[in-house]
């Protein structure tokens, strides 16, 4: 690659944000989840505050030293994509994929305790007819679901990665995965203090 | 000549690493606060409201680079937020819901009537005294999920004193029964009319475990009746009269 190429592809990938339209369109997609949601959170919270005594009882099912342990994992999970990403910036490839191979284990592990809390709910009868029991399982439903999007997202990122797709001059696709993945731990940290602590 | 705004300073490792610890901590902190069954509810909100909002801003600032980058574009996420609160009210107001000022009156209560609202778990009564004669129970079951009934036991004991087997539910077969109400669905109401001599009466719900939490309550009837009494073998006929509550769900 000749010199003016390296400057071109360097101008391509190291642009200013403001310029970088794919970033903002993947601000946007993010934006779109806000409101799905925020929508989500204000509405169970308006329902718990107004149906208090009945979400008391509800709440004395959830298991708060599994889901703090499942929450640490996930924003454990969250650090180890930062570190995925500066290990391509500096064209540390193994670091990145084996940072990377972390991030699967983690959210993996974070769905398995989602699975296991949830298998617990059911056997102790809280189904989704449950009034606090559907919305329960709707919006944690939901954000799992964002979880399982985000691994199957990491496994495509670390199978190009193997493939050496990814170096110090292009990284997007790496970037633009982890700003999906730390948004679905933002939405998990507000979800593990509306559900579990408040 | 213009310059644009690359992106400018770059965090260093230990940067980020600081940034999980504090996240981490925080998060220990939160289970914590959580777990602080004596810290007042005001002081308990406040703190976990901060700690995760502190959590949240890391995780957008640095994490997700917002403050090393274009702050145009935190635009989006912002105006995400903006949105959902109004789409969140309709959906919140638009939900169904059941006020108990407009409960139907059933048509065929006589005598005194008095409101009884169940909800999860406790029981409230329009008046907790009434004259001997016949009475009128509106009973509303007022949870959203959760089969409530209503019995009136004649009894000298305190509402909290009911002699309970193992499972806490009390031994309706050592007390003497007025009427009751049995397995009135979420939601909806149910009248009992019954000729109540004077004395002492507790009414409560003794499906499992909610008489234990507090679903009792003491009654007391004073004066003379022209009519007799009900008495457990010839009980007053209950005019029962199953009403739903507007707004609620058919069925439910």
């Amino acid at each position: 690659m000749s010199e003016a190429e390296v400057g071109a592809t360097a101008k391509r990938t190291n642009i200013a944000p403001f310029d970088n339209k794919e970033k903002l369109g993947v601000w946007f997609f993010l934006g779109g989840e806000v409101i799905l949601f925020g929508t989500l959170i204000l509405t169970y919270s308006l329902f718990r505050i107004t149906y208090a005594d009945q979400y008391a009882l509800f709440r004395s099912n959830l298991s708060i030293p599994l889901i703090g342990a499942n929450t640490f994992v996930l924003i454990t999970s969250s650090y180890f994509v930062v570190r995925a990403l500066q290990a391509v910036k500096q064209d540390r490839l193994n670091a990145f994929l084996a940072n990377l191979l972390v991030v699967l284990v983690l959210g993996s592990i974070f769905i398995g305790g989602q699975a296991y809390e949830w298998s617990q709910l059911f056997g102790e009868g809280i189904k989704l007819d449950n009034t606090f029991g559907s919305a329960f399982f709707i919006v944690t439903g939901i954000h799992g679901t964002h979880v399982l999007v985000g691994l199957a997202w990491a496994s495509i990122v670390l199978l190009f990665g193997t493939g050496n797709a990814y170096n110090s001059r292009n990284y997007r696709a790496v970037e633009f995965f982890g700003l999906y993945w730390h948004f679905v731990d933002i939405v998990w940290i507000v979800l593990f203090s509306l559900i579990y602590l408040l | 000549m213009s310059t644009r705004p690359m992106e400018q300073e770059q965090p260093r490792a230990v940067t980020f690493s600081v940034v999980f610890g504090i996240l981490a901590i925080f998060t220990i902190l939160e289970i914590v606060v959580g777990y602080l069954a004596t810290l007042p509810s005001g002081i308990k909100i406040a703190i976990l409201v901060f700690l995760a909002v502190v959590k949240v801003a890391l995780v957008l600032l640095y994490f997700m680079h917002l403050k090393f980058d274009s702050r145009i574009f935190a635009l989006p996420f912002a105006l995400g937020i903006v949105l959902a609160i109004p789409i969140s009210l309709i959906v919140t107001l638009t939900m169904n819901q059941r006020p108990f000022s407009v409960e139907a009156k059933a048509v065929n209560m006589t005598g005194q009537v008095i409101d009884v609202k169940e909800v999860s778990f406790q029981i409230t009564l329009s008046q907790y005294t009434a004259q001997a004669g016949p009475v009128t129970f509106h009973i509303v079951n007022g949870a959203d999920d959760m089969l409530h009934e209503f019995i009136i036991f004649e009894t000298d004991l305190p509402p909290d004193e009911l002699p309970t087997d193992m499972s806490g539910r009390v031994k309706e077969d050592a007390l003497t029964i007025l009427t009751a109400a049995e397995d009135i669905p979420p939601s909806h109401s149910r009248d009992i009319t019954v000729n109540m001599g004077a004395g002492h009466y507790v009414m409560i719900c003794n499906l499992p475990g909610h008489y234990e939490q507090g679903m009792r309550v003491e009654f007391n009837v004073t004066g003379t009746s022209n009519q007799p009494p009900s008495t457990p073998e010839e009980p007053a006929q209950p005019t029962e009269a199953p009403t739903q509550v507007p707004g609620a769900t058919q069925g439910s």
